[in-house]
């Protein structure tokens, strides 16, 4: 349990599903991720690319065919209980997260986490209030029906779901999928809150190249089951052909510098927000191509 | 150019026990001609699918009228022609496919109008050719990625031939490549085939490929016009919660830190790289 | 997991079998159906028995997989030939732990019922293996459409159960990612006793009502939208006609039913 160790680890990780059927399918090929303490990862890639089916071994809903996966240094399948203990420090939200909705209230839909880890009611309800208050929830919204609120607010009650648990790493598979511009930004600022003040570990599932870019510190882009690029988001981005040919589109800012580009002017095409591209074009346009 | 879809002092509103005197849709008066392609944006409870589902009866008003093609669609009477002039498209795909067979699916509506098979087997090809889905025709509906549900459930409301198609964000629940095929079919429909298009998004990527743009903000129609002209009000755009494409905030941006006074109406990648080009090579305007 | 239950578990070809009305396939399956009940000699059995065989190989359908079939009921079977091995009065020819007897006509009972039930349930499979879920329920609709006379919904029956077919897949793929969505809570639907895994059961089947229900009232929109009014004056895409070649395999069952009739008349 050293600061040092990684706090998730994954090693040749191959997941075949309906291995021996006709039906048999790949869908991890021996992939090797590390995550480090503190760490902001957006892993990125196109449907079908197994972002779903990594994630889902992270905090052991599936198991490797081969493989392992370890969580502070120790293999997540060890024993029944270890996989248990892991569930609470790994939480993972799902896509559309709203739809799993059940409490009669918002509060017990919340508490229900940290009522299966076996904490006693004060903690819990400390917990619960802690949480909706971080997602930005009205405390008047804790004795409603989750399912008589808004679209935008179900997933916040959802997310504050498994906030409660207090996981040490946050998996979130495409949070903002849905949503309106608004409230896009709204849970992207949530995240990067909770990775801030908590140091929540963040693994943030997404098809955008531009969200991954502006919240994460590293991007792991997945093709047909493989790790396929790592790196900072200005490194991924050098690859811009290799991205779109994988099926991801590039951010718009990304496209018109790359464009440039491509026109002869020598412009850093690896741009990835609209501040860095004006500067950029002001670099040059005083005679100084490097941004 | 005739009339589409007229709206004529429209109000509308929820039962609902929460907020019961609010109106959904507060007045609405619009009139799409016929051929437009009409992108409706507006921040989630603005009332944009609400108004939607005025187009084509789903919903009748509570005050004012609505004419599809001059048919009120009060009169119970006009409810099919009403129908089979505009039809709809939905968010998820996977709700709106009816069997389990995609051409059955596709011949859904004709089956239901009595039209006789082997006509019915000519516009099920016709409209699978269309949306780029013929291959597909045995294929189960399950089986396919979100894009190809959404064409083949664009499809089946194109073998009616309506002269309308109104989409509800058809592309919230898809992939940029989903997304992009979704586009690129309603664009051809527009383009070649002259169908009116209403499509209700909040991708501002999307509105900029439309003809006109309506924001709706509480029911009300707050800006209306090309997204050429539309797009660079940046201000008002965020005040309904909505951002402008990056090509245009980037053409701000450059405008802002250097003082100087580019037009910002770049919708596209290759207008924004035009317009930067010219003012990286001939100088531009200097402040 | 859940993923791997098929249904209807069609398997799609180009045989003689699978080309067949599924009309005339439904009616002739019902009446082999009443054949095997109204047979009961040893020579009858061993003609189903070959006519069952003879059309699993036209139908191009391996043997291994009507076999499959019969597994989920074999206990039944089991169950069943038992009884009858030792509750048939007649001519005792064992006696087991002094209060089981196994009589001669025990014997012949068991194999009967046995054999019975084991070519009742290739029938049906072959029924089910070779025609689609829509075109059996189609097929359906079409047969009993006499009875929308006597107001019995035939249309409506049927197109529930399309529905259903068209949406079972979907809600099965909902319930595993709703499962998993409460066991990354911590949910636990593994262990406990009775009462406690029917507790755990709420978080699973809150939300799935919920979606049930959400899809219902979207697609009966768009079903609307689609101009859907019921049984009007409905047509279909594939109309179902039928052929020479219909005739003549119809024509072929029947003759051979009414032999095998005939020969248990005589034997």
């Amino acid at each position: 349990m050293s600061e040092n160790t990684p706090i998730l680890q994954v090693k040749n990780l191959t997941h075949i599903y309906s291995a021996g059927t006709p039906f048999e399918h790949k869908a991890l090929d021996n992939v090797n991720l590390t995550v480090e303490r503190g760490e902001f990862v957006a892993l990125i890639g196109h449907t079908g690319s197994g972002k779903s089916t990594l994630i889902q071994h992270l905090n052991g809903l599936l198991r490797p065919t081969r493989g392992t996966v370890l969580f502070d240094g120790r293999d997540i399948f060890e024993s029944k209980a270890r996989l248990r203990t892991v569930r609470f420090h790994v939480g993972l939200l799902f896509q559309y997260p709203e739809y799993q909705l059940f409490g009669e209230t918002v509060e017990e839909d919340v508490a229900f986490g940290p009522g299966n880890m076996g904490l006693d009611n004060y903690e819990i309800n400390r917990r619960v209030e802690n949480s909706l208050r971080l997602v930005g929830l009205p405390s008047d919204v804790a004795s409603r029906s989750p399912f008589d609120l808004s679209g935008g607010q179900k997933r916040r009650v959802a997310i504050a779901g498994v906030l409660a648990m207090e996981p040490d790493v946050l998996i979130l598979d495409e949070p903002t999928a849905g949503l309106d511009p608004r409230a896009h930004d709204e849970i992207l600022e949530l995240i990067r809150r909770l990775h801030r003040k908590r140091g929540t570990t963040i693994i943030l599932v997404t098809h955008s190249m531009d969200d991954a870019a502006r919240m994460a510190d590293r991007l792991c882009v997945m093709k047909k089951g493989a790790l396929f690029l790592t790196g900072k988001p200005e490194e991924i981005f050098q690859h811009a052909d290799a991205l779109e040919q994988s099926g991801l589109a590039l951010p718009q800012v990304t496209q018109v510098m790359q464009e440039l580009a491509r026109r002869g002017i020598a412009v850093n095409p690896a741009c990835y927000t609209v501040e860095q591209a004006a500067q950029a074009i002001l670099a040059y346009r005083k005679g100084d191509p490097l941004c | 150019m005739s009339e589409m879809i007229k709206t004529e002092h429209l109000t509308f509103s929820y039962t609902d026990t929460v907020t019961p005197n609010k109106l959904s849709l507060d007045h609405i008066d619009l009139t799409i001609p016929a051929g437009q392609f009409v992108a409706i944006l507006g921040r989630n409870g603005s009332g944009k699918s609400t108004l939607a589902k005025q187009f084509n009866a789903i919903n009748l008003p509570a005050g004012g009228r609505v004419l599809v093609s001059g048919m009120d669609t009060r009169d119970p009477n006009n409810l099919i022609p009403i129908r089979k002039e505009a039809s709809m498209v939905f968010q998820n795909p996977d709700n709106q496919i009816v069997s389990t067979v995609v051409e059955e699916d596709v011949a859904f509506a004709l089956e239901n109008l009595g039209v006789p098979s082997p006509e019915i087997r000519r516009r099920v090809d016709e409209a699978l050719k269309t949306v780029g889905m013929y291959d597909y025709r045995l294929h189960a509906p399950h089986l396919l990625s979100g894009g190809q549900k959404q064409r083949v459930a664009i499809a089946g409301v194109l073998a009616i031939m309506p002269r309308c198609i109104i989409f509800d964000e058809p592309t919230s629940m898809l992939d940029p490549q989903g997304r992009a095929e979704v586009m690129e079919v309603i664009r051809h429909l527009n383009k070649d085939f002259h169908i009116t298009i209403v499509l209700i998004t909040h991708h501002m990527e999307e509105a900029a490929q439309a003809e006109r743009m309506v924001v709706l903000e509480k029911g009300k129609v707050v800006m209306d016009g090309t997204p050429r002209e539309l797009m660079c009000r940046t201000a008002e755009l965020s005040r309904f919660g909505l951002a402008p494409p990056q090509t245009v905030a980037l053409v701000q941006e450059v405008n802002r830190i250097a003082g100087v006074l580019m037009p910002s109406d770049t919708l596209t990648v290759q207008e924004c790289a035009d317009r930067l080009q010219t003012y990286l090579l001939e100088g531009g305007v200097r402040a | 997991m859940l993923k791997d239950i098929t249904l209807g578990q069609y398997f799609p070809g180009n045989s003689i079998v699978h080309k067949l009305d599924p009309r005339v396939k439904i009616i002739l399956i019902a009446v082999l159906i009443v054949m095997l009940f109204v047979t009961n000699t040893l020579i009858a059995y061993l003609l189903l028995a070959g006519f069952i065989l003879l059309t699993v190989y036209l139908s191009k359908l391996s043997f291994r997989m009507i076999l499959r079939g019969l597994k989920p009921v074999l206990v039944i079977i089991l169950i069943t030939g038992i009884l009858n091995l030792f509750y048939t009065p007649g001519v005792e020819v064992l006696r087991l732990f002094g209060v089981l007897s196994i009589t001669r006509e025990g014997i012949f009972t068991a194999i009967l019922m046995v054999t019975r039930l084991i070519l009742l349930i290739a029938g049906t499979s072959i029924l089910t293996y070779t025609t689609s879920p829509m075109q059996l329920t189609d097929a359906l609709e079409r047969l009993f459409s006499p009875l929308k006379a006597l107001h019995v919904p035939v249309h409506e029956v049927a197109m529930m159960m399309s529905i259903a077919l068209r949406f079972i897949p979907l809600l099965v793929e909902e319930t595993d990612k709703i499962m998993s969505a409460q066991r990354a809570r911590g949910a636990d639907f593994d262990t406990g006793n009775l009462l406690q895994r029917g507790k755990a059961l709420v978080p699973i089947l809150i939300p799935l009502f919920v979606s049930a229900f959400r899809r219902a009232d979207e697609l009966a929109t768009a079903m609307e939208c689609r101009l859907y009014q019921g049984d009007k004056r409905r047509t279909r895409l594939r109309q179902m006609t039928l052929c020479p070649m219909d005739g003549i395999v119809a024509g072929v069952c029947v003759a051979f039913f009414l032999l095998v009739l005939y020969l248990q008349q005589t034997a």
